[in-house]
């Protein structure tokens, strides 16, 4: 049987304009829209238009359902008028904002399915030899990432701990933090109308080491050159403030095996001795170490110290996947693989090149392997926002 | 002066030799002896002011900058001999600094201030140890907890700051010609070396400049950042002595420390471990990244240059799209 494909742009553009026309009244735009830049990317070509600026959100609103952009930006910064040449304008601040995104957390196996295509023949394989396709040759090759509900979990776990040290350590309001499912790999996190608007980008900077835990010193903590009792009055107490407080509340609980609840000072210090006692230099400097790296918090620095970023509209549906940047009330319950994928079931009917097995609205699909598939609209366009899969016609 | 009635010329006059005296100690002597406070509390006063109309006068950055630091460092002596009450008032409402007072003790320190996060990092910003960034502090509820020596220490630096600054754009006095003499004495110190004289800094990285240009205006430039500059210059054929002449003219020089760090840094000391040039990611780590468009997407301040010089580069191609990840 001849399949007719149709044009991916063409099939997602008609897809996001149906989602817009029916859902455009739920979009919460971000405070100060007026102050900020605005701008989106336009479906075939693919283009970014910037230096936008709208008067209020129905204006914003007006734009989306008349473009039906593949993205739409703002930009974390506010300005005396966002549609100046960029170099004139006039910065009155902007939002904190942190991106924790599957990238950046540390190796491990099961947070994203990762294979390769080739963009001149469709060949899709797992493992990448040198720089060129095995079946064409071609050089262009793409690799493609798709998040695992355990890759998004342990963005997740980075979130709550950035909540944690952003409301303790720099007395932040847990209410005016705004915490979004990005809409493809991760979680972004935003601070409007804060005692922060105004820090430059030295702070930004300062900020994400404290976080990421760059050049943190593990001799705060225990240092190898003084005596037993020494390192014993240096260590902190799990009660203490700041990061030192969390240091040894983790290091209760991983090395020392001792439960907070209860725990009184003097249990802890007898521990605490008899351990540094029994133990090499070499074994707590490694236990410090790996309770540093679970004390990282894994954020995008780049992101966060630039004080002219463009950043993902809230409530507009993501290009590459076609889930929305959806903003979370209670963190722990949040599914983003159900609760993000807003488009239809609409059957709709793709040809596959490859796809492993993946879940979306609780539902598995997949594998497929070069064969055609009818699937509900929002998997079909995963798929093919993904570049794994070609719409064809007669499905949605 | 103007409370006490009293001009430049004034000064002039006999009665006031102690005043000159102790202001041509001021201008002459690095290490002007705290304990040699006190003439009287408004004469040490006034040989203060005549030392700034003289350091102004005589039109030398060298010497304000040199000036600004040895009267910080006074002032954090004298400021060490207070009581936590006077030190806060002075803090607060000398420096303009909102610090607050508290009592805190964590494993073997105890914390007597604490400080907006926000007013910390802006202080200490010049202070580019690790020992000074909020990583390594106690942070709660956005404030910086600080024990007293560190307040004194932030204290320092912004009495060498604001001292420097008021200074710089002060107008020039008109110094009376009996105490001209002061001037000369400020004028006829050599110059400090110029670092290589003829070259043109735009053909550095624009992060080598920046270090260059601060050592140019006599200011101390941080550890790392001196670190930075030194390794970047003997890759760049540099010799040590060449280096030590370019950052004799800082306000803390010593030649013969200089002399054993760049020694050190070239690998004739120690481990004799050649160090490598800081990349351009370290170098933003520590706030010394001053990127512009003549450093296209260079990783390295090493790499600058190549094709900046050679041409290849496309000034105008920017706009990129934003990352396909957010």
């Amino acid at each position: 049987m001849r399949r007719i494909l149709i044009e991916k742009d063409v099939f997602l553009k008609k897809i996001f304009k149906k989602y817009y026309y029916h859902n455009i009244t739920e979009l919460s735009a971000p405070k100060r829209l007026s102050e900020r830049e605005i701008g989106y990317l336009t479906f075939s070509p693919e283009k970014m238009i910037r230096h936008l600026s709208v008067k209020n959100e129905g204006e914003l609103r007006a734009l989306i359902l008349h473009e039906a952009p593949k993205a739409v930006y703002y930009s974390s910064a506010y300005y005396e008028d966002p549609t100046a040449p960029i170099n004139s304008r006039i910065w009155k601040g902007a939002d904190l904002i942190f991106d924790i995104d599957l990238d950046n957390l540390p190796p491990m196996d099961g947070l994203m399915e990762k294979f390769f295509v080739c963009n001149n023949c469709k060949l899709y394989f797992s493992e990448l030899n040198g720089k060129v396709c095995p079946g064409c040759s071609s050089q262009k090759i793409e690799e493609i990432k798709m998040a695992t509900n355990k890759g998004l979990e342990q963005c997740k776990k980075e979130i709550i701990k950035l909540i944690d040290v952003l409301t303790q350590d720099f007395g932040v309001s847990r209410k005016d933090l705004n915490i979004y499912f990005s809409g493809k790999r991760g979680y972004h996190l935003t601070l409007e109308k804060s005692a922060y608007e105004l820090v430059d980008q030295t702070f930004r900077l300062e900020l994400s080491d404290y976080l990421l835990l760059n050049g943190f010193k593990i001799r705060r903590i225990f240092d190898e050159r003084l005596s037993l009792d020494q390192q014993a009055s240096l260590f902190p107490s799990p009660w203490d403030k700041g990061s030192l407080g969390r240091f040894s509340r983790k290091f209760c609980e991983q090395v020392l095996h001792l439960s907070l609840a209860n725990l009184e000072e003097d249990l802890f210090r007898n521990r605490l001795i008899e351990y540094l006692s029994k133990s090499t230099n070499v074994d707590i400097l490694t236990k410090l170490e790996s309770i540093k790296q679970d004390l990282s918090i894994k954020i995008d620095v780049a992101v966060t110290t630039d004080i002219h970023r463009i950043f993902r509209m809230p409530d507009t549906l993501h290009g590459g996947t076609g889930f929305i940047k959806k903003k979370i009330a209670t963190i722990d319950s949040f599914l983003p693989l159900t609760h993000a994928v807003v488009l239809s079931d609409e059957p709709t009917k793709v040809f596959v090149y490859y796809v492993p097995e993946f879940e979306l609205r609780g539902q598995q699909f997949g594998p497929y392997k070069k064969q055609e598939a009818t699937l509900p609209e929002a998997a079909a366009v995963f798929l093919v926002a993904m570049n794994v899969a070609q719409p064809l016609e007669g499905g949605s | 002066m103007s409370k006490l009635g009293l001009t430049l010329e004034n000064l002039s006059s006999e009665e006031f030799e102690a005043v000159v005296r102790r202001c041509e100690m001021r201008i002459k002597s690095s290490k002007y002896p705290p304990e040699l406070h006190i003439l009287d509390k408004d004469s040490d006063l006034l040989s203060f002011v005549l030392a700034v109309a003289v350091v102004k006068a005589s039109q030398r950055e060298d010497a304000i900058s040199r000036f600004a630091l040895n009267e910080a460092n006074r002032a954090e002596t004298f400021l060490k001999t207070e009581n936590k009450k006077t030190i806060t008032h002075i803090i607060r409402q000398v420096l303009k600094v909102p610090v607050y007072e508290v009592e805190y003790t964590l494993g073997k320190f105890y914390y007597e201030y604490m400080i907006d996060v926000k007013e910390y990092v802006a202080l200490s910003s010049f202070l580019k140890s690790d020992y000074w960034r909020i990583v390594n502090r106690i942070v709660d509820n956005g404030f910086v907890y600080l024990r007293r020596s560190e307040v004194l220490r932030l204290a320092r630096d912004r009495i060498r700051q604001e001292l420097y600054r008021r200074i710089r754009e002060s107008p020039s006095p008109i110094i009376p010609p009996r105490l001209q003499y002061l001037v000369e004495i400020i004028r006829n110190r050599p110059l400090p070396n110029i670092p290589f004289e003829g070259t043109s800094m735009t053909g550095y990285p624009p992060c080598v400049a920046h270090a260059l240009s601060k050592v140019e205006r006599n200011e101390n430039l941080a550890h790392f950042e001196r670190f930075f500059l030194t390794s970047f210059l003997l890759k760049m054929g540099k010799n040590v002595e060449e280096i030590i002449s370019l950052f004799s003219g800082s306000p803390d020089f010593n030649e013969k420390i200089a002399r054993y760090q760049i020694e050190h840094i070239a690998g004739l000391r120690g481990g004799r471990k050649i160090y490598n040039v800081p990349d351009c990611r370290t170098l933003f780590s520590q706030s010394l990244c001053f990127k512009n468009d003549t450093c296209d997407d260079i990783s390295h301040p090493l790499q600058y240059g190549k094709h900046y010089i050679s041409g290849e580069k496309d000034l105008d191609r920017k706009r990129r799209l934003p990352k396909e990840n957010l």
